[in-house]
């Protein structure tokens, strides 16, 4: 392992200090929530009064194994894989793209794949709400080509394609992240040889990329099978997904016990998704060590099998082109046909990346568009010029006080979360301790899993504390998520830290903590900066765990807006959300100027 | 270098630490002054309205500030039961069926005339499922002027052939949509303890041009032609078509059922006081009489005068409040998880 050189303290009680205050935040936040939940889910409930009979059963479980269920399963698994099946084809060209190119461009089309991901979810569903909607802008395109109109939303169609506008940026950064490691002058060498430029591609770049694709389109289908927002809202509540279920079992129809089985079942789902993805991910981190005998040995079968497949596809092709070739050769008219063809076929060539590029982003000015309209009903393109919902925001206070609950919420949330994630960093990077691996996994874990069953065990646990619609419990539910980015982004700068400063700083007499503060700070304080903005927006722009856990007097802004758009489309929130995507473009110029935005990683 | 680095991060630190300070005492001036009623309503106009005529005098008089929770209503009865023990709104709007439900379960107040005197004026009607009921709405049919010619004059012209694809029927439950299954039931031979051959007369509807949940989603489908018919509360028809909208109602002969807006106070709130003071002034003469004129919601209160055009609009006075259909509502709310069960796999599917 890479850690393995850097390590150089042994000690038992160190460790245990600098871990335990994260711990406590995830055991309290994170552990006891997940054990209730898998306690309750043996319970009896009563459905509609939300009383639970304390007494052992497996019914729950049982119960879903009926058809409407497993349909219910099979249809979020169908979504699932369209969109990851999607995700590739639109965003390996664009990973491609970025991987090739250099300077300005590779950083504004970085920009462009990063500002969505960094925007808040339900801002960006109400962009793809009005983009989808029967008489947005898609439908009034095919209106005009003479193609009937699609129904996207609500619906299923809607609910994909707003999927993979939402997750394709994770594919693209996953497999861009792999193509910059590639040499593409393997690819030049390729073509000196003979091979064309599909060829090329074909046969040396794309499987080189494979751990990317792999890694990628594990992770888009584990979001999108997990995911509640954007299937809620785009499909109108009518599309029964996994996620949905739990939340009207537990939420609606108030039969706890049945929610909390089907939420385990998820559960497991997801771990054993996780498991595959992690298994990916590390085998791929492998491909950057010049250790080329471990190489082999990890990659040995996994290649294979794809080889085969790549063999086997290329055949294919081969065998299609051969078919034409014969075909244009019949007579000039084909011919001419075929010419025409091909200069319409490398016109869209051209220009179908953009198109992909397009689709990412636009969704986003679209809802900035939107809000600058004077009519009160949301249509494309919008009627007028006007800035009352600008100024309406401060008629409804409620806004504006969710607003400053969700600030307050999320600069606690960085203080706490950047100082205690650090902590736990340090001793995970710098102390050879066992079980090392399995906190540093634990620690990441509520990252992992479907925010919809923290949500619900939180919601358990709250309650019985008497925390629901609190502002602590809502801090704890977002601090063991922020925690977790916080670890994730200082470790990633830690790794890359050349220890013997802080050894000759020890040498030299400095105690441990003017060493702390004097060498290692400022060393990892670029990672510290990223992390404390990660932070930030993970924490003001949570939506699912908190549509669980907020009420009454403390609700958050968005999920003040997610149940606004549950209601219906309403002006005031396209300016809001307006506000929020600026907010996104601020943090992204900022990390851009701190870190770089090649650097940015998303494992 | 470093001296002007570490004055940055001083800097920034004092910054963080003081703009969480600043936010903290700010929100906490507006919010934390004196006392915080929340309530649960609907969003849209009978926000605007509340605003206006419930909370202003309400805030004036009290001093307590006024959160609104918005949103439908499903949520907010969900939220009753599962924080009964610790209920985060002080007053939550329901619709007939589940103001009946929470009443007989035991998670509601009473009504109390002596903090609320306008109870005492109430219509019987108004009264029934055990809270403060505020408006009195009649689910008829709302028809696209556009395309339709001969007005329905029976819940039955849904079924017409020439109609097929351009009825939409409304999420069940919910006040037009239990409305609908149970009138759809009723024309074809059934009733509420026999939802069968309602349950049937919906899937002949299919394909559904939507299957509506919000006012402006529907009024958004007329306008543009998608949806011909659809069951709907008179007062949001007379609104969208006050705005020009293309579309008017009629009750039609078989009936149109009553549905009640009702304000509930949960138990275990920790301002019931607050709250008889906030519903009373929602009963009062300025609040029902606004909520007539902009919403065309009839008044439960015995006592309001309205004007005499707005009078036609809407069941007004007792022999028109009378006409209306009361379904067997009891029943329907003991039935409504199962046939929510039944149109999740029957209908949506």
């Amino acid at each position: 392992m890479i850690f393995n050189k850097q390590i150089i303290h042994k000690s038992k009680y160190i460790p245990a200090i600098l871990l335990s205050p994260g711990l406590l935040i995830l055991t309290l936040g994170f552990f006891i929530p997940l054990i209730m939940l898998f306690v309750i889910s043996f319970y009896k409930g009563v459905p509609g009064s939300g009383l639970m009979v304390e007494e052992f059963t497996t019914g729950n479980y049982l119960r879903f194994f009926d058809a409407y269920y497993i349909e219910v399963l099979l249809r979020t698994f169908k979504i699932a894989i369209y969109t990851t099946i999607l995700s590739l084809i639109l965003g390996y060209p664009v990973a491609l793209v970025i991987a090739r190119s250099s300077g300005k461009i590779k950083s504004i089309l970085l920009a462009i794949v990063l500002v969505p991901l960094l925007t808040n979810v339900v801002a960006r569903t109400l962009g793809l709400m009005i983009i989808l909607g029967r008489h947005g802008p898609v439908n009034q395109l095919l209106d005009l080509l003479g193609v009937p109109k699609i129904n996207f939303i609500p619906g299923e169609l809607g609910i994909i394609v707003g999927l993979t506008q939402v997750f394709m940026p994770y594919m693209i950064l996953s497999i861009s992240s792999v193509l910059s490691n590639i040499d593409f002058s393997l690819e030049d060498a390729a073509r000196d040889l003979g091979s064309s430029k599909f060829g090329a591609f074909w046969k040396v770049t794309f499987p080189l990329s494979m751990s990317g694709i792999v890694a990628g389109s594990l992770f888009v289908f584990l979001l999108s099978f997990s995911s509640y927002v954007t299937p809620r809202l785009l499909g109108g509540g009518k599309v029964m997904v996994i996620t949905m279920l739990i939340y009207q079992q537990a939420m609606q129809l108030l039969n706890w016990p049945f929610a909390a089985a089907v939420a385990v079942i998820l559960l497991i789902l997801s771990i054993v998704l996780v498991t595959f993805y992690t298994k990916a991910t590390t085998s791929s981190k492998l491909i950057d060590t010049p250790v080329y005998g471990d190489f082999q040995k990890n990659h040995f079968s996994f290649q294979d099998f794809f080889r085969k497949i790549n063999d086997w596809r290329y055949d294919r092709v081969t065998a299609a082109r051969l078919a034409v070739d014969v075909l244009t050769q019949k007579s000039a008219l084909i011919r001419v046909l075929a010419t025409l063809g091909l200069y319409f076929g490398k016109f869209f060539i051209k220009t179908w990346k953009i198109f992909i590029v397009l689709f990412i982003i636009v969704p986003l000015p679209l809802v900035i568009l939107s809000s600058f309209s004077a009519s009160s009903m949301i249509t494309f393109p919008p009627t007028g010029f006007s800035i009352r919902w600008y100024t309406g925001i401060f008629e409804r206070m409620e806004y504006v006080r969710s607003f400053l609950l969700s600030l307050r919420l999320s600069l606690l949330c960085v203080l706490i979360s950047v100082s205690v994630g650090t902590l736990a960093s340090l001793a995970l990077a710098r102390y050879n301790f066992r079980g090392r691996e399995i906190i540093r996994s634990v620690f990441l874990s509520p990252l992992m899993l479907p925010a919809v069953i923290v949500g619900l065990a939180l919601l358990r646990f709250l309650a019985s504390i008497r925390w629901v619609a609190t502002f602590q419990g809502i801090l704890l539910a977002h601090l063991i998520l922020t925690t977790a980015y916080v670890i994730r982004t200082v470790s990633s700068s830690l790794v890359g830290f050349d220890n013997s400063l802080e050894e000759a700083a020890r040498d030299l007499g400095a105690s441990a903590f003017y060493t702390l503060r004097k060498v290692i700070l400022p060393l990892i304080k670029p990672g510290l900066i990223v992390a404390a903005i990660f932070a930030f927006i993970v924490s003001f722009d949570e939506t699912t765990v908190s549509i669980f856990i907020t009420g009454g007097r403390t609700i958050t802004l968005p999920v003040r807006i997610f149940s606004q758009l549950e209601y219906g489309l309403d002006p005031t929130v396209t300016a809001i959300s307006s506000l929020l995507i600026l907010m996104a473009v601020i943090a992204l110029f900022i990390i851009g100027e701190v870190f770089g935005l090649d650097k940015f990683s998303i494992k | 270098m470093k001296v002007k680095n570490k004055i940055f991060l001083g800097i920034f630190i004092l910054m963080l630490l003081g703009m969480l300070m600043m936010f903290n005492s700010f929100a906490q001036g507006k919010i934390g002054e004196g006392r915080t009623l929340a309530v649960g309503i609907w969003g849209g106009p009978q926000e605007v309205l509340i605003r206006e005529y419930v909370i202003k005098p309400f805030e004036a008089e009290t001093g307590a500030t006024v959160e609104l929770v918005l949103g439908g209503s499903s949520g907010r009865f969900a939220r009753l039961y599962a924080e009964k023990d610790n209920p985060t709104m002080d007053i939550l709007y329901l619709g007939l069926g589940q103001t009946i439900q929470a009443d007989k379960d035991g998670v509601i107040m009473p009504p109390n005339p002596a903090n609320v005197p306008e109870y005492d004026n109430l219509y019987p009607q108004a009264k029934a499922p055990g809270a403060y009921g505020v408006a009195f709405l009649a689910v008829g049919i709302m028809y696209n002027t556009k395309e339709v010619t001969t007005p329905p004059t029976s819940w039955k012209d849904l079924w017409k052939p020439e109609y097929k694809g351009k009825v939409a029927p409304f999420v069940f439950p919910g006040t037009q949509g239990t409305a609908f299954l149970v009138m759809a039931a009723k024309v074809h031979g059934g009733d509420e303890n026999n939802i069968d051959p309602g349950i049937e007369a919906l899937k002949e509807l299919k394909p559904f041009p939507a299957i509506l949940s919000g006012v402006d989603e529907t009024n958004l489908a007329f306008q543009q032609g998608d949806v011909w018919f659809a069951p709907q509360i008179h007062g949001y028809v007379y609104t969208f078509k006050a705005q020009g909208g293309p579309v008017d109602f009629v009750i039609p002969e078989e009936g149109a059922p009553l549905a009640i807006n009702s304000a509930v106070i949960p138990i275990n709130s920790k301002n019931v006081d607050l709250a008889e003071i906030f519903i009373n002034y929602h009963l009062g003469q300025k609040a029902q009489e606004a909520f007539a004129k902009e919403m065309y919601y009839a008044p439960t209160n015995k006592t309001v005068v309205l004007a005499a055009d707005l009078v036609s609009k809407m069941p007004y006075g007792p022999e028109e409040v009378g006409k209306l259909l009361v379904l067997d509502n009891k029943t329907i709310s003991e039935k409504s998880s199962e046939w929510a069960e039944r149109w999740n796999r029957e209908i949506l599917k």
